[in-house]
């Protein structure tokens, strides 16, 4: 209607171009704040890297609270940073998208991840001689049961047959893993494990109808069965992850957690069950 | 045998059985606190409480990397996201409320989706998945990294949208029509009559949003930490993580309060300042 003085608000949005374009200008800022200033990730200088030591200057990714990311920083490149995540859902992600150059963790869960994609590979390990044992409270009488029950599956092979389902020889296919146990289990062991941490525990069709499977959680079946037990197994973060046993959250934490004295001094463990070594992950 | 005059003490009556009543439940009440603060004081271990609560030792390791370092990056994170927050969601609410339904329609989509979804999945998706998608990297701006920020200021964008918004539309129409019969431009009755209104109105739920993005900053730590970069939470935390044990936490949860306690007074402040004006 002409002659019409708006009075609305929306009226008055619409009749001051001068606001309109202000509004747009400051979305687009805003817009850009987001992506202009973002750079390609330089391929090219990862392409380079063979050993730790090439990445002076460049962001090592670790998870944090592991024997890894203490081995990075007391072997530290000169002027690089260690970039620490809560899982390594988020590392392999930052080596992805090249905000990290390399990663450096577990031998068994680097080479897994380099089987698994193609753009990745291992280009050096580190013989740290580090050990997997199994957690229990300080004290817990689990210690000893879970050792015998240990023994028993290394004596009677079932040990080997899951060892050769995760890591077969060299040229060999993987094997097809133990029988399936049909012990039902009169109690029930509370586990705690970090999840995904492939191959050793990740989640998918496990042993005795679990939810969760990889090579500690197999081993750890076969070893709850020899002790008419069965698991419950809860995902909980690998950072803080032994306060569980003494908040009562679990009985047992598996979730290849490397034997330190430093742990050692706040949980039991139980015999060493895996040998591993540290390794340097990076794109090729 | 019934008088009239028996209405009254009947009323009577039933006022002093309420008393009593209450008497009766005030009783109550005072022996289960008793008996909470006897439960409270007599159960626990105090010395192991003490140990692992407020380690003193511990809690002076924790300086001054605490202030220098944690409490430091997490006001610098709160602030580079509300500043991209208010970019972001004064910009949304001005689109919001134009004539041209593509622009409403556009900042309807960014506020409901943003506003709908949790601030972490939206930290993840843009901070961790989309520099994958995209093969890129947010870059470090002042030794900052703007992934996380990116996130954090979509986040608090389309909650102050609508906050601006309200705040704009709450101005008084007589306002706008005194205005215009004034002979103001729209533009000139926009800036100079409406928005100052509007800003003091949305002053107390401004600081209220921002309280709550820097609460909000705890979980960037998804997207990685250096020891440079951490904040917090992830300080606290993982100096808990060293023993099991409580007393940074308390401490890093203490930094929030340090900051957060004086910014809330501050809006209560303003409110009440606010009503006074009026």
């Amino acid at each position: 209607m002409p002659g019409t003085v708006p009075t609305d608000i929306g009226e008055i949005m619409s009749h001051s171009y001068k606001t309109r374009t202000i509004a747009a200008a400051l979305l687009a800022t805003s817009l850009a704040f987001g992506t202009v200033a973002c750079s390609k990730s330089d391929d090219d200088s990862a392409a380079k890297i063979t050993k730790l030591a090439d990445l002076e200057g460049k962001t090592i990714g670790v998870q944090t609270g592991t024997t890894g990311e203490t081995y990075t920083k007391e072997h530290l490149p000169k002027g690089a940073t260690v970039k620490s995540f809560k899982d390594t859902t988020g590392l392999f992600a930052a080596l992805d998208s090249g905000d990290i150059s390399a990663i450096l963790q577990d031998l068994p869960v680097n080479a897994g991840r380099a089987a698994e994609v193609d753009n990745v590979h291992v280009v050096e390990t580190f013989k740290t001689g580090e050990q997997y044992g199994f957690a229990v409270e300080k004290g817990s009488e689990l210690q000893g049961e879970l050792n015998t029950a240990l023994k028993k599956v290394r004596d009677n092979g079932t040990y080997d047959k899951i060892y050769e389902k995760y890591f077969p020889k060299a040229g060999a296919e993987a094997g097809p893993g133990p029988a399936a146990s049909d012990v039902e289990g009169t109690r029930t062991l509370k586990v705690c494990s970090d999840i995904p941490y492939a191959p050793m525990e990740m989640e998918g069709k496990g042993p005795r109808g679990l939810d969760y499977t990889g090579f500690d959680i197999d081993l750890l079946d076969a070893m709850a069965a020899t002790m008419d037990a069965k698991l419950s197994i809860k995902d909980v973060g690998f950072d803080g992850i032994l306060g569980n046993l003494a908040s009562g959250n679990c009985d047992v934490v598996a979730s290849s957690v490397t034997i330190t004295p430093e742990r050692a001094k706040e949980v039991d463990f139980t015999d060493p069950y895996f040998d591993a070594d540290q390794s340097l992950l990076v794109k090729k | 045998m019934t008088v009239a005059g028996s209405v009254e003490p009947e009323l009577y009556r039933s006022g002093r059985r309420k008393r009593s009543r209450r008497r009766r439940f005030n009783l109550i009440a005072a022996l289960v606190g008793v008996a909470v603060a006897v439960t409270v004081v007599v159960a626990p271990d105090w010395g192991l409480l003490a140990e692992k609560y407020a380690d003193l030792d511990r809690a002076r390791d924790l300086f001054p990397d605490i202030v220098t370092t944690a409490t430091k990056n997490t006001l610098v994170y709160t602030t580079f996201s509300f500043i991209g927050g208010l970019l972001l969601g004064v910009s949304a609410a001005l689109l919001r409320m134009s004539s041209l339904r593509a622009y409403r329609w556009i900042a309807a989509v960014y506020i409901e989706v943003f506003r709908g979804l949790p601030a972490l999945l939206t930290i993840v998706l843009v901070g961790l998945i989309t520099p994958v998608a995209l093969q890129f990297q947010f870059p470090e701006i002042l030794g900052v990294p703007t992934g996380g920020i990116v996130a954090l200021s979509l986040v608090a964008g389309a909650y102050l949208a609508e906050t601006v918004r309200a705040g704009i539309e709450a101005v008084p129409k007589g306002q706008i029509e005194a205005a215009r019969s004034l002979g103001m431009t729209h533009t000139t009755t926009l800036w100079r009559v409406v928005m100052p209104q509007a800003i003091r109105i949305i002053v107390p739920p401004l600081t209220n949003e921002l309280v709550l993005l820097l609460k909000d900053t705890s979980l960037l730590a998804v997207l990685g930490v250096t020891i440079a970069t951490k904040e917090l939470t992830q300080f606290g935390q993982d100096a808990a993580n060293q023993g099991y044990n409580a007393t940074p936490l308390l401490a890093a949860g203490l930094m929030y309060l340090m900051v957060t306690i004086p910014l809330t007074r501050l809006v209560a402040y303003l409110e009440r300042r606010n009503k006074v004006m009026r």
